[in-house]
């Protein structure tokens, strides 16, 4: 067990300490339980500048394996889809300023679906500089449009490292003024991405005992207006290097076109400082964010579930504390659909099983299962809907995480509770509960421990058993019941 | 010895048995005697006092009421008075309105029998603490016990001395809000499991069955079981515990993957205004769900032992749920 804390100046150096704490960490080396990386493109556009207008998506995402914000939005409906209405044949372009020089040897084009796939430009010039002032005209090449959600592939002459790199767009589009495309990606000479704008990382832990193979991921967004800037997480479970799509690796969270799809959910952040409270095992990696006056989370890795592995074998849990299926990714939304992974938030409501959730857990069948609690039914934006279950002996939310389920407003016998007699506070563990459609009682959330909010504030500390524990709020709320904490193990 | 069972033939008996019990875990016997049908019992240890009485087809007071009844009453008290009434010992739990009957008591009922009882099972996982699990007829359980909590804050003022039985109440087979006429969750219900509290969210408000010693709100007494915070027939601070809080996680058991129930600590805690103040964990008792195992099997757990008991009947009236008790041999 090992734990950092620190502060990160916006989401890419938060991915980077990250990375770098579960890898390299001492405590997890000297344990055997250190994270190994085994898939990492690292974010490489420092500034874009284009006079191409984005209809819908901003041209800034289509420099990424996956343009779509969301695993679950539908990369055919053009209001996902990146398109310029001012295109002018000769005369738009875009330019890009990479973190890195780098050389381009290869280049993807990849074309938008369904009737937008006649937007794809059909030739370009491709300039490097490294000052952004003199040019050098790399290629100039002509091509066909691929058709619907296909990709051209363009081999680049050699050259040299370049920190800028503009092209300018010298043929095709449609109707003389649109143009568009859904991915736009430019390799180096070991197919690496040179232009990803956002990162994405493949991590695999291995449990307690240096014996399990437990797969993850992390992926950074970031807006190119707005002030957001946040963490996409994602579990699977396994690696296959030759797909590209961070979305699609084997077993990850369902994404558009399958049936009950679930949204990753993410930890919001901000280009700001952050401070930041890393907790992990080989078991599991825990965070706690905090993002101007919010207190986000995540949690990546296995369940301590109350089974043994041959009964259930990958209890793999992918939580935040919002969502990225979202109409408002900044970490100061507030809605049902945030909320600590302790604490999920929800999209969904009525009977349907159809949603997303800021917690969800993989189940023993490989379904990958959401989670929300809610305070009483009570329809206000302080409650989160989820899936009910009607049941005299368990009525509820279908999946949530005790103990924060069980409040209702502070009458009857389940008053909320406050310190303890005597003084103190009682931490209690966070164990996700399925009421349907079979009863459940999973096992607990690894460090994490639900505690009263009355008279604490974020951050405070207690000491239990001599170990630290650290508490939070639940994203923005803070209600007594909205109160959470991780150990520092 | 932290385990005993063995058959007793009548109340009275028991309670012999569960006085000889007690003593062999180091309490000592301040009072033992023949009173009116029954026995009058005190004991102590450590700073606890809880006092007991029998009754065979006697008028009992229970919470200011009398009436003719078989069964055993209990509370605690802060000392021991040899000139005081059994239970009207020095601190005893006082009811809402002072009077010359504000004693206050938790009682366990014989309605369907009077004995001779097929087991009993007395445990003590901590010599603090001593429990009577009672099969008052063949597959039908209930309980009494009493001791000392494990603290959240090993300060806390009353130590956490506490005591249970079924109800607060004179119980009558099958006729209005008395058991077994109602559903295990009905709100008159009897507690069944110490500080379920069912029975004080009543209309009586006396339906305490268990209480717990504190200091709170500049009520230096005993707070009852049950959603009242104040009841003019009930004692002056109410408490929580049972399965109130984490009964979702029981009656989610058995696990689908493993048909393994979960064990649920019953943490007690006291009602003040809108809120609850934890005061600690009753040793060595769980609630969970039975449905896979029998009343009185045996299970291991983390190199423990624990045995389990239907709340009152298996499959009937308490469903599948179940209390089980830390069996330190």
């Amino acid at each position: 067990m090992a734990y950092e804390i620190g502060t990160a100046t916006g989401v890419e150096d938060l991915l980077a300490k990250i990375t770098t704490f579960l890898t390299t960490n001492a405590t997890l080396v000297g344990l055997n339980q250190e994270w190994q990386v085994v898939r990492s493109s690292v974010d490489n556009v420092a500034s874009i500048d284009t006079n191409l207008n984005s209809n819908n998506l901003n041209i800034a995402h289509t420099f990424n394996a996956d343009p779509m914000l969301s695993n679950v939005s539908d990369p055919t409906s053009s209001t996902n889809m990146f398109y310029a209405s001012n295109y002018s044949v000769n005369l738009s372009y875009f330019t890009l300023r990479l973190r890195q020089a780098k050389q381009v040897r290869k280049i993807a084009i990849t074309s938008n679906h369904g009737g937008y796939a006649d937007y794809m430009p059909t030739s370009f010039n491709l300039h490097g500089s490294n000052d952004g002032i003199s040019w050098t005209l790399v290629h100039s090449p002509s091509f066909t449009k691929p058709g619907a959600g296909n990709k051209v592939i363009i081999s680049v002459p050699a050259s040299t490292n370049y920190e800028y790199w503009r092209v300018t767009i010298t043929g095709g589009g449609y109707s003389g003024t649109q143009l568009g495309w859904y991915s736009f990606l430019m390799y180096d000479v070991s197919d690496n991405i040179v232009n990803s704008y956002g990162s994405n990382v493949i991590f695999k832990s291995r449990g307690f005992a240096a014996n399990q193979e437990i797969f993850t991921g992390i992926k950074s967004v970031r807006g190119s207006t707005g002030g957001w800037e946040n963490l996409i997480l994602n579990g699977f479970t396994g690696y296959d290097p030759s797909v590209e799509s961070w979305y699609n690796q084997p077993g990850a969270m369902v994404g558009y076109g399958i049936p009950e799809p679930r949204a990753c959910p993410m930890v919001p952040g901000w280009p700001g400082a952050m401070k930041y409270w890393f907790v992990a095992s080989g078991n599991s990696f825990r965070l706690a964010l905090k993002v101007s006056n919010t207190y986000e989370s995540g949690y990546l890795g296995f369940l301590l579930p109350y089974a043994t592995p041959g009964q259930y074998p990958y209890p793999l849990v992918v939580g935040g504390s919002h969502l990225s299926d979202s109409y408002d990714f900044l970490y100061s939304y507030a809605h049902k659909v945030r909320g600590v992974y302790c604490c999920p938030g929800s999209n969904t409501g009525g009977a349907s099983s159809y949603g997303s959730g800021t917690l969800n857990i993989r189940s023993s069948a490989g379904d990958w299962l959401q989670y929300a609690d809610a305070d009483n039914n009570v329809t206000s934006q302080e409650d989160v809907e989820g899936i009910t279950v009607a049941d005299s002996t368990i009525a509820g939310m279908q999946r949530c995480v005790w103990p924060h389920s069980i409040y209702s407003s502070p009458t009857g016998k389940v008053r909320p509770y406050r310190d303890c007699y005597g003084g103190g506070y009682m931490f209690q563990p966070c164990i996700p509960i399925q009421r349907g459609p079979t009863r459940a009682v999973l096992g607990e959330l690894e460090g994490t421990y639900f505690v009263s909010g009355f008279n604490v504030t974020s951050e405070d500390t207690s000491t239990i058993g001599g170990q630290v524990h650290v508490i939070f709020q639940n994203t923005y709320r803070t209600t007594l019941n909205n109160y959470w904490a991780l150990a520092l193990e | 010895m932290a385990y005993q069972t063995g058959t007793s033939s009548d109340i009275n008996d028991l309670l012999d048995k569960f006085r000889l019990f007690a003593s062999s875990l180091g309490w000592s016997v301040n009072r033992w005697g023949t009173a009116g049908s029954g026995r009058e019992l005190c004991i102590s240890r450590s700073g606890a006092f809880f006092n007991f009485r029998s009754y065979a087809n006697e008028s009992a007071l229970i919470n200011g009421s009398a009436d003719v009844k078989t069964g055993l009453s209990l509370n605690g008290s802060d000392g021991y008075d040899a000139g005081l009434a059994w239970d009207r010992q020095p601190g005893y739990p006082q009811r809402f309105t002072p009077g010359a009957t504000d004693q206050a008591v938790v009682h366990f009922p014989l309605v369907t029998t009077v004995g001779p009882f097929p087991a009993y099972h007395f445990f003590s996982v901590d010599p603090k603490v001593v429990y009577a699990e009672v099969e008052i007829a063949t597959g039908s359980f209930l309980r009494f016990g009493c001791g000392s909590l494990d603290l959240f804050n090993p300060a806390a003022e009353g130590g956490g001395r506490f005591c249970y039985a079924t109800c607060g109440e004179h119980i009558i087979a099958a006729v209005g809000n008395n058991w077994p006429s109602l559903s295990v969750d009905s709100s008159g219900q009897l507690e069944f499991y110490p500080f379920r509290g069912n029975g004080s969210s009543a209309a009586s408000g006396s339906g305490f069955g268990s209480m717990v010693r504190v200091n709170i709100n500049s009520i230096n007494n005993w707070a009852g079981s049950g959603g009242y915070l104040t009841h003019a027939l009930g004692l002056r601070l109410a408490c929580s515990g049972g399965d109130s809080y984490n009964k979702q996680l029981s009656n989610l058991s058995p696990n689908p993957l493993n048909g393994v129930a979960i064990l649920c600590p019953n943490v007690v805690g006291v009602y003040s205004g809108a809120y609850n103040y934890p005061v600690g964990t009753i040793p060595g008792m769980r609630h969970m769900d039975m449905t896979n195992y029998l009343p009185g099997d045996e299970f291991n757990f983390g190199g423990d032992t624990w045995k389990v008991f239907p709340w009152y009947q298996k499959g009937g009236l308490t469903l599948e749920r179940g209390i089980a008790y830390k069996k330190v041999a």
